[in-house]
């Protein structure tokens, strides 16, 4: 049960958007959708909530089409689009629960209780009356994700969830999402320019590139599955490197006080080999530590996605 | 349905609270120009109750088309219209709704002022309880041609220009300011067949006590459907046609 998309195009006039996507969905699954600006995230998430329609192939929603499920599959859905698009600004908190909660067809005692839960839950119930006009942009934020929340969904669709958000609100944030959906074990599908988020958020990520998946799989087997990168700290002519360091792909070389320091990427089979021979050529090793890997830094090394394409939207 | 009337009637309420002094000018407004048709306009009573049902018709004709648009074109702006799209209803059921009600703080807000201005000027505004179907099947064509509206606004987002044409062709061409007789003769064809022409005459042979044949009445029913069934058929083009390239923000 949950998501089976078959084939999936978009074709715009000048452009295909999605091109022969296929990939499923587990309920309860956290996965989050990767890409350059313009790789067919939007399109994608914009399909899978019926904002959109596909040019061809299938979208099965526990293993019903999508094009036969229209309100019943809105009601088993939330969507938080992204930035501060979900509310209206002249209406408190409360009445923006209110006012969504009853297009769900929820009755208002309903809508109270589910709201005063999720209030508590996101730190909003002080500042429920106030107007969202008031609100910060975290405030705003947290809103939409209860608004997002209100119908008790199955799946909630997250664009862009911490976007303008400052370090602490961010992370305060994730962990809230974290706590509540992995508690009611609800899908999230999300999108996120930012990969320290997308790391703590997400177990599986679905790379896009121009339409075309290019990874789709679990985010810690990625990072694990990489070749490692070590820091190298020795004394010695730093130019052995490129001559013995076969097997190495050197990431940075600099000179700290009389050591020289390198960074280096490479299984560690290939990095002992590689301190032996430095130790034959008569240099000193200081120290050899692994970094960590970042899924920011894997993305970069295998796709060439230029960090600022992922890191800034236009 | 109940649960989108509260919905919607208290988005409406909250917001008229949030906005109060634009709705104190604006009833000011209204105010000014009925007490203009009452007191300045004509001397005559049968002239001035033409323009009195006239005027009144397209006042409410110009809530019942604009409603539409200028929500869909205020939501997209904001951006919560999509919000709005990934609802359980269908959008044209929660537009009627909201149109519905935004008529209904109309009514409310031109019967203040009826009664305002019969206590101000000692004027017993005419009225006749048979106007109200014939309100309410003109309205009803009227609406189709919302819905025309909302349907451009899916498309373009703003289209206020537009929204202002077809409010001032309504407010000259439809007999309610100008008679029909008097509009150049190619207009006056045209005129006809606007859902509000056979609304507004009929309307105010009734205010004048004379007798209304059952074919007129067929035939603003015929007319305000047939206004209805295209505005609702042109809608649900759009909405496709937005839902197969996306919903254009742009202006």
């Amino acid at each position: 049960m949950g998501y089976l998309v078959t084939n999936l195009s978009k074709d715009f006039k000048d452009k295909l958007a999605l091109h022969d996507v296929s990939f499923s969905i587990k309920d309860g699954e956290i996965i989050s959708i990767l890409g350059k600006n313009g790789a067919g995230k939007t399109t994608l998430i914009k399909i899978l909530t019926g904002l959109l329609n596909k040019t061809s192939g299938d979208v099965f929603y526990n293993d019903i089409n999508l094009i036969y499920l229209k309100s019943s599959y809105y009601k088993s859905i939330g969507v938080v689009l992204e930035g501060d698009r979900n509310t209206y600004w002249y209406l408190s908190g409360l009445e923006n629960i209110l006012y969504f909660g009853r297009l769900h067809k929820m009755n208002d005692s309903e809508i109270h209780g589910r709201a005063e839960k999720l209030l508590k839950h996101f730190s909003l119930y002080d500042d429920r009356k106030k107007k969202v006009s008031h609100y910060s942009r975290g405030m705003k934020q947290k809103l939409s994700i209860i608004i997002g929340l209100i119908n008790n969904p199955k799946v909630l669709f997250l664009d862009e969830p911490t976007l303008g958000l400052d370090v602490w609100s961010k992370n305060s944030l994730i962990e809230l999402i974290q706590s509540y959906v992995v508690s009611h074990n609800i899908t999230v599908i999300m999108t996120s320019h930012q990969l320290d988020i997308v790391e703590s958020l997400a177990k599986r990520v679905i790379l896009l590139d121009e339409g075309k998946i290019m990874y789709d799989g679990d985010i810690q087997k990625l990072i694990g599955n990489e070749d490692s990168i070590y820091e190298i700290v020795f004394y010695g002519d730093i130019s052995l490197v490129k001559k013995i360091g076969r097997g190495l792909r050197l990431i940075s070389q600099k000179k700290e006080e009389e050591a020289n320091c390198v960074r280096v990427e490479a299984d560690i089979e290939t990095i002992l080999n590689f301190s032996q021979t430095l130790i034959q050529e008569g240099c000193k090793i200081e120290g050899i530590n692994k970094v960590k890997r970042s899924l920011e830094q894997v993305i970069l090394n295998n796709w060439g996605v230029a960090e600022h394409d992922i890191l800034h939207k236009s | 349905m109940i649960y989108y009337i509260r919905a919607e009637f208290n988005k409406y309420f909250n917001e008229i609270k949030c906005y109060y002094p634009d709705h104190i000018v604006s009833l000011v407004v209204t105010y000014i120009l009925f007490l203009g048709f009452f007191l300045g306009l004509s001397d005559n009573a049968f002239q001035k109750n033409n323009l009195y049902i006239g005027f009144t018709f397209w006042y409410f004709a110009s809530t019942v088309i604009s409603e539409g648009s200028i929500s869909v074109s205020y939501e997209k702006q904001t951006g919560t219209f999509e919000q709005l799209l990934i609802k359980p209803l269908n959008i044209l059921y929660l537009l009627s709704i909201r149109t519905i009600i935004w008529f209904g703080f109309t009514l409310l807000k031109v019967i203040v002022l009826f009664l305002i201005i019969s206590i101000s000027i000692q004027y017993v505004i005419p009225f006749d309880l048979k106007v109200i179907p014939i309100l309410i099947i003109t309205l009803f064509g009227l609406y189709g041609f919302g819905m025309l509206l909302s349907a451009s606004t899916l498309i373009f987002t703003k289209t206020a220009s537009f929204e202002s044409i077809i409010s001032y062709i309504l407010l000259f061409f439809t007999g309610g300011i100008i008679p029909i007789t008097q509009l150049p003769k190619g207009v006056a064809i045209v005129a006809q067949f606007l859902p509000l022409t056979k609304g507004v005459e009929i309307s105010q042979a009734l205010l004048a006590g004379i007798e209304i044949l059952p074919v007129d009445f067929m035939l603003l029913l015929i007319n305000s459907f047939i206004y209805f069934l295209i505005g609702m058929i042109v809608f649900k083009m759009c909405y496709k046609k937005s839902q197969e390239h996306g919903l254009n923000s742009e202006y």
